[in-house]
């Protein structure tokens, strides 16, 4: 009778082992960097917010306001600094759909400017 | 006949997920950390401008001042503010850091002209009111003694300028003086009377530092260099932190080009064709030759020490150009001595201030402030007369920022960054 060359039952397990290890630790990384799509969202709401900024100071919008832009909401609080009452602080937050804070930014001004 | 070899195939797969999980891996860490640099350049970024914000909210200090303020009272948000005066102007330094990175911003800063200062002309009241003669023409505001200007020939030369005399209002001038900064000029007294061998150590890194470029940064110390070092000969850029003193006159060296440094000494001279952005702090005389350039912001200061000194002055000759403030001071309030002078074809743009006389023959867009105008020709001295000359304060730049020596309530400006 004609042997055919086949793997062991041990090579088999040990192949079915490194296998699955490699599929788990490739499915833990490949959810991570899924996650870490969301930062794309915060790096997008961070050049939104820094838009905001520019645009509040060239046209001395120095009020209160929110703005939708895009998938986020911008929230904008204009208030005098604790450090005198000559300068003002911009304080924008991004807020996703879920009301979750995205990134913010703060910057503090003359209030003549 | 396939060989049926599992183990072989599965390390080759987990060989090729491994590899590209690792790429996965190394890209996302790649991200993530250029985020949080771009994060935290960002949020410092911020921190400064608003260091800068508070810096300029500040009062001007005369002496070096170092504060530390927490922007948001957090303990996330320290800015470094140095402030402290630069010749005529103001500077501050602002600094934020957060882990290892450190951002830094030194400015110069001061005010735009406003009300007096931002006159066309501005004459001290006398009996004697402006006479204008020859192609001269006027635009802006002019304060003149009894509020009288009128035309009147000058060494044969007719009025030929427009039928209004002055494109602006004319107001009646006072008695009393421009109020002058006087810490600015005691900062400038200060550096003319320092003995600068004895009161300065010259730093360590001096000998490295005299190649044919010289450039010290304004968040060190500032660098004295005597201006007859031998080392300086060899130096054709100069820019920065750096004061350049000698107890005697300086013939500025054509070659060597100067930017936002201080010159202190008795007397200066610029050369035909010199070009360079400084300020020139000087007891004696300040002449700038034909042809030579001081860009903005530059700044001639005159202040008489010397009561014997006969001639004190700012000159500048045909085809000199200023960019910035020429100012000459006495603390005599009758001295008539004390003297600007520019010659025909020489060009401000900026403020002329002298406590004395101006003799303007030249262009100026900007202001002429003083005591009387002399107009010196080959045959005769006459009070109050201008000649051949237009002074128009519209062409002066309406980002012209000058210093707080004059008066002036605007809002602080930046002059520029350092």
């Amino acid at each position: 009778m004609r042997q055919i060359k086949a793997s062991s039952l041990l090579e088999t397990i040990v192949a079915m082992v490194i296998l699955l290890t490699v599929f788990s630790i490739s499915i833990v990384v490949i959810q991570n960097v899924l996650r870490t799509a969301s930062m794309g969202d915060r790096t997008n709401s961070y050049f939104i917010l820094e838009e905001e900024l520019y645009k509040t100071i060239q046209s001395k919008k120095y009020f209160n306001e929110e703005i939708e832009k895009d998938q986020f909401k911008v929230s904008k609080q204009v208030f005098d600094s604790e450090l005198s009452d000559s300068l003002l602080v911009i304080d924008l937050k991004a807020i996703d759909k879920k009301g979750v804070v995205l990134t913010s930014i703060r910057e503090t001004i003359l209030k003549d400017e | 006949m396939l060989k049926a070899s599992a183990l072989f195939i599965v390390i080759v797969i987990s060989f090729l997920l491994a590899s590209i999980t690792s790429g996965i891996v190394y890209y996302t860490f790649y991200y993530k950390m250029q985020v949080a640099n771009q994060q935290l350049y960002s949020k410092l970024t911020h921190n400064l401008n608003s260091g800068i914000a508070y810096a300029l909210y500040l009062p001007e200090s005369q002496s070096a001042v170092e504060k530390t303020i927490d922007l948001y009272g957090e303990e996330n948000d320290k800015v470094i503010i140095r402030s402290s005066v630069w010749g005529v102007f103001n500077m501050a330094s602002v600094s934020v850091r957060d882990r290892n990175v450190t951002l830094e911003k030194s400015f110069l800063y001061g005010y735009a002209p406003d009300k007096e200062s931002n006159a066309a002309i501005h004459l001290k009241n006398s009996d004697r009111g402006l006479r204008l003669s020859g192609k001269t023409f006027i635009v802006g505001t002019c304060y003149l003694p009894q509020g009288v200007v009128k035309t009147e020939s000058v060494d044969g030369y007719l009025y030929q300028g427009p039928t209004k005399l002055i494109d602006g209002e004319v107001i009646k001038s006072t008695e009393t003086e421009i109020p002058v900064s006087q810490s600015i000029i005691k900062h400038a007294e200060e550096l003319l009377s320092l003995n600068f061998q004895q009161s300065t150590q010259a730093p360590e890194k001096e000998e490295a530092t005299f190649k044919d470029s010289l450039i010290h940064s304004f968040a060190e110390p500032v660098l004295y260099i005597n201006y007859n070092d031998e080392r300086l000969k060899q130096v054709t850029y100069l820019e920065g932190n750096v004061i350049l003193y000698s107890s005697k006159h300086i013939d500025i060296n054509k070659q060597l080009k100067i930017k936002d440094a201080i010159i202190v000494a008795p007397s200066v001279r610029f050369p035909d064709g010199y070009q360079g952005i400084l300020q020139a702090i000087c007891s004696d005389s300040i002449i700038v030759e034909s042809n030579a350039v001081l860009d903005y912001p530059s700044a001639l200061l005159l202040i008489k020490k010397n009561a014997a000194n006969a001639n004190p002055k700012i000159q500048l000759k045909e085809k000199a150009s200023l960019k910035g403030i020429a100012f000459a001071y006495s603390k005599e309030l009758n001295d008539t001595k004390v003297y600007v002078e520019l010659r025909k074809e020489s060009f401000v743009m900026g403020q002329v201030y002298s406590t004395g006389s101006i003799d303007c023959q030249g262009i100026v867009h900007g202001g002429l402030m003083c005591k009387t105008i002399l107009l010196k020709t080959n045959t005769s001295i006459n009070e109050n007369y201008l000649l051949n000359t237009t002074i128009d304060v519209k062409k002066r730049s309406v980002y012209y920022t000058g210093s707080n020596l004059l008066p002036a309530k605007n809002k602080k400006r930046i002059i520029k960054y350092l």
